[in-house]
């Protein structure tokens, strides 16, 4: 049974009741995506998350979102979303200017297994918005980098001009203890990167399938077909950890709009070892 | 004509030649020749005749064709371990793309209408190099299929939110 | 306790505060309302009940508690179809956010039958049972008293028994009821379960049920636990559900279901909920409200363009399999309690006992 009674509850314990934050910088990332840097209205720290944890960010008066905080864990005063507009709220949000206000609560779910991934060779495999939540997971290993083996990001975006984070991206490419492989669907007539989806990259590269962890997110069907690619390449399914998405409304497992099979995806996910939901990964309209 | 010494341990490890025995590694070793580019070489072109195929060993190479209004545009980039060209499968066939390195590139061409002699002459070979094709080509066709998904497309009802931030 | 022991229970939870809620007579149907009196509790009815059918009906006694289950349930109470969560104000570029204050009213629930507790110990232990408990509905809970009345009849579509339930009050109430009629005697054995119970019992000072009075209430609710209108066979079901999810025979159930989601409404365990913001003209103060909300409907599982469950087959099958098998993995228990409002309740009669019957003849 469940322990009722103890200390009467507050309001504002409520894991469904928001917190203001401030805008402190837009970024413009393509011509649909854009990256928020906020700060508690109150001043003080920001929320402490894990990567691959997200948020839900509420645009006045539009509601509430979730998005994967796409910044370094150890930046204690702000918190960065990376966000792709394609819906009413992420619209509303897209509106923003600095100094501005949304309201957050979180964060929620499962984060990436850094700690498991430690003395391994990390892949991440990211499609389209993808790489947001992934990031993270990039700066902590460069943090720590000699606790991890290689380090290798396949990034596949739509075209050239989809890109995110490109500056960094070049800074990633120029370092010499990593490799960062980008590639489009279609290219452009100035592209000279690869062309052809992400899981092409992935049957290419060089790897030593026992000492992989592989984090892969990205749509779907991207990573369905990426899962398939790198158990082909002999990467072990308990090694391969995959980050669903569903309807999540209130991050807490108790508005049952996310499940997927046994699964709610805000708490029991978004991060999946793939072995956990093999079983109903591939079921239609689960 | 070259022995199958020119067949180095290191390309005989990549998959394409996975499965081949000794004595069709020495077919295969006849028809085909090291070859070498520089970047922004023209290696195929569309239309013409088609008699090789070429298994890039080092480099990239970008699959291309001519659309008016956006000149080249590429369709994909081939790196180590993939395979350029197999209309010399096909009757009377030519080219259906052209093909340009991207940087300096090293492959190994086979010559297709002597191989497709010999296939005929060592079936099990023949029959092995074909399954070998086919392979090459689904994978391509899967990954085609992929990029047709388009998969990081926005949904229908979105649109561009730089319109929006023009309040 | 005779009814007039009940009727100054009655005074004394008014008297301590409490907000006695119970069943009452409402649209042809036992309803929850305020219990001032007993005169306000559906004296002398019944209810009839079939797959997509419902009749009150009179009793030929004068029984208060004679009747199985109606659409209502505790949820209602608990986690009400629509509340505010939290206030938003606009000032300038400034937001701020006025949670909603903490329920402190007292209720008293009276007369809850046995599955109904059931029921809220089982969306107990989704909302209040994890890390993040819902403040909301725990404050409603702690402020809960329980009154249950055991069954001692089943009603048509009945079947807690499988559910490993049974008619009988016990764990989750404060004080439990049996009530026995007949043609000379009406009375009340009542069992204390928690201190609180104990409380409210004491001040009445009762005489103790004799040997034969309770032996006469446990004959009647084991007799009810015999009587059960409908079977369900839990054996493996959880697992056969699992591997069924790409069974033909959810097309089956698809052809019959309308989509309409009385099942999720009636049903005292589903818990699904959404919210919905509502702004004033000026666009300055906002309003968060969830309200109940139901898989059955087509932008439940919305995600960036479209819903993953599009036909009525993929959203059957979402209730079912949740209701009978993922909720196990969930929560260790089963969703269902074995109430049967999901079977009276449907429009077109779909009743789950019968088409879980069809999956284990269809994959056993």
């Amino acid at each position: 049974m469940i322990s009722l009674g103890g200390a009467a509850p507050m309001a504002s314990d409520s894991a469904l009741v928001p917190t203001p934050y401030v805008v402190k910088r837009f970024v413009c990332e393509n011509v649909d995506t854009f990256t928020l840097t906020l700060a508690p209205s109150s001043g003080g720290d920001a929320l402490r998350f894990a990567p691959g944890q997200f948020n839900m960010l509420y645009g006045f008066p539009a509601g509430d979102v979730p998005i994967s905080v796409s910044g370094p864990t150890w930046r204690k005063d702000v918190l960065i979303h990376t966000i792709r507009a394609v819906g009413p709220v992420t619209k509303t949000l897209a509106q923003l200017q600095r100094g501005d206000s949304v309201l957050l609560r979180g964060p929620f779910g499962v984060p990436w297994p850094v700690e498991q991934a430690e003395r391994h060779d990390v892949l991440l495999v990211a499609g389209g918005i993808g790489l947001a939540p992934l990031r993270p997971v990039l700066y902590h290993v460069l943090k720590h980098r000699r606790r991890y083996r290689s380090l290798t990001v396949l990034y596949g975006a739509r075209t050239p001009s989809d890109i995110l984070f490109r500056q960094e991206i070049a800074k990633w490419q120029a370092r010499t203890d990593m490799r960062f492989e980008v590639t489009v669907d279609r290219s452009d007539a100035d592209w000279h990167g690869h062309v052809g989806v992400v899981t092409q990259l992935l049957d290419r590269i060089e790897l030593d399938p026992l000492r992989t962890c592989a984090m892969v997110c990205g749509p779907e069907v991207m990573m369905h077909f990426a899962r398939l690619a790198l158990s082909q390449r002999g990467v072990p399914s308990s090694q391969i950890y995959l980050s669903m998405e569903r309807n999540m409304k209130c991050g807490v497992g108790s508005c049952g709009h996310c499940q997927l099979g046994p699964f709610f995806i805000c708490k029991d996910g978004p991060v999946f070892e793939y072995p956990r939901i093999a079983s109903v990964f591939s079921v239609k309209e689960l | 004509m070259t022995s199958v010494q020119t067949l180095t341990p290191q390309m005989l490890a990549l998959p394409f030649f996975a499965g081949f025995g000794r004595d069709d590694l020495q077919v295969l070793a006849k028809h085909c020749r090291p070859m070498s580019w520089p970047a922004e070489f023209e290696v195929i072109r569309e239309g013409q005749v088609a008699t090789e195929s070429f298994l890039v060993l080092d480099g990239r190479i970008q699959v291309q064709t001519n659309v008016p209004g956006r000149g080249e545009v590429t369709l994909q980039t081939l790196l180590r371990g993939d395979i350029l060209g197999w209309s010399w499968l096909t009757p009377n066939a030519s080219y259906s793309f052209s093909a340009r390195t991207i940087q300096p590139t090293s492959a190994l061409g086979f010559d297709g209408t002597t191989l497709l002699r010999e296939c005929e002459h060592h079936p099990r070979m023949g029959y092995l190099l074909m399954r070998r094709f086919a392979l090459v080509m689904s994978d391509r066709l899967r990954h085609t299929r992929l990029q047709l998904l388009d998969l990081y497309a926005p949904p229908r009802t979105s649109g561009s939110f730089q319109a929006l931030r023009k309040r | 306790m005779e009814p007039a022991g009940l009727a100054a229970l009655l005074s004394a939870l008014w008297a301590a505060g409490y907000r006695v809620i119970g069943p009452t007579v409402g649209d042809g149907a036992i309803v929850y309302g305020e219990v001032r009196s007993l005169s306000d509790l559906p004296q002398g009815l019944t209810d009839q009940q079939e797959a997509g059918q419902y009749r009150l009906v009179s009793r030929e006694d004068r029984a208060l508690f004679g009747f199985h289950v109606g659409p209502h349930s505790l949820k209602r109470l608990l986690l009400p179809p629509k509340e505010r969560l939290f206030a938003t104000i606009r000032k300038g570029s400034a937001l701020s956010v006025v949670p909603e204050p903490i329920p402190t009213e007292k209720i008293a629930f009276l007369g809850a039958k046995a599955c109904e507790i059931q029921a809220m110990l089982t969306q107990d232990q989704v909302l209040v049972g994890g890390a993040h408990p819902d403040v909301q509905y725990l404050a409603r809970r702690n402020n809960l008293l329980i009154i249950g009345t055991s069954c001692t009849s089943a009603g048509g579509t009945c079947f807690c028994t499988s559910m490993g339930g049974s008619p009988r009050v016990d764990a989750g109430a404060d004080l439990a009821l049996t009530e026995v009629i007949s043609a000379d005697a009406h009375y009340f054995v009542v069992e204390t379960k928690t201190a609180l119970g104990a409380s409210l019992i004491e001040p009445l000072h009762l005489p103790s049920a004799s040997v034969t009075e309770q032996s006469a209430a446990a004959l009647r609710v084991a007799d009810a636990a015999t009587q059960m209108g409908r079977h369900l066979a839990t054996d493996g079901l959880k697992e056969l559900i699992a591997r069924s999810l790409e069974s033909p025979h959810w097309d089956s159930v698809a052809t019959r279901c309308l989509s309409c989601a009385n099942c999720t409404l009636v049903c005292p365990t589903c818990f699904c909920s959404t919210v919905e913001d509502v702004t004033d003209l000026a666009g300055d103060h906002s309003e968060r409200w969830r309200r109940w909300d139901s898989c059955f409907h087509d932008d439940f599982s919305y995600l960036h363009g479209g819903s993953v469950r599009q036909s009525v087959r993929s959203r059957y099958r979402q209730w079912l399999s949740h209701k009978l098998s993922t909720w196990i993995d969930q929560f260790g228990r089963s969703g269902c309690v074995g109430c049967g409002r999901c079977i009276t309740f449907c429009p077109v009669g779909i009743d789950l006992t019968a088409e879980c019957a069809t999956l284990q003849a269809r994959h056993s």
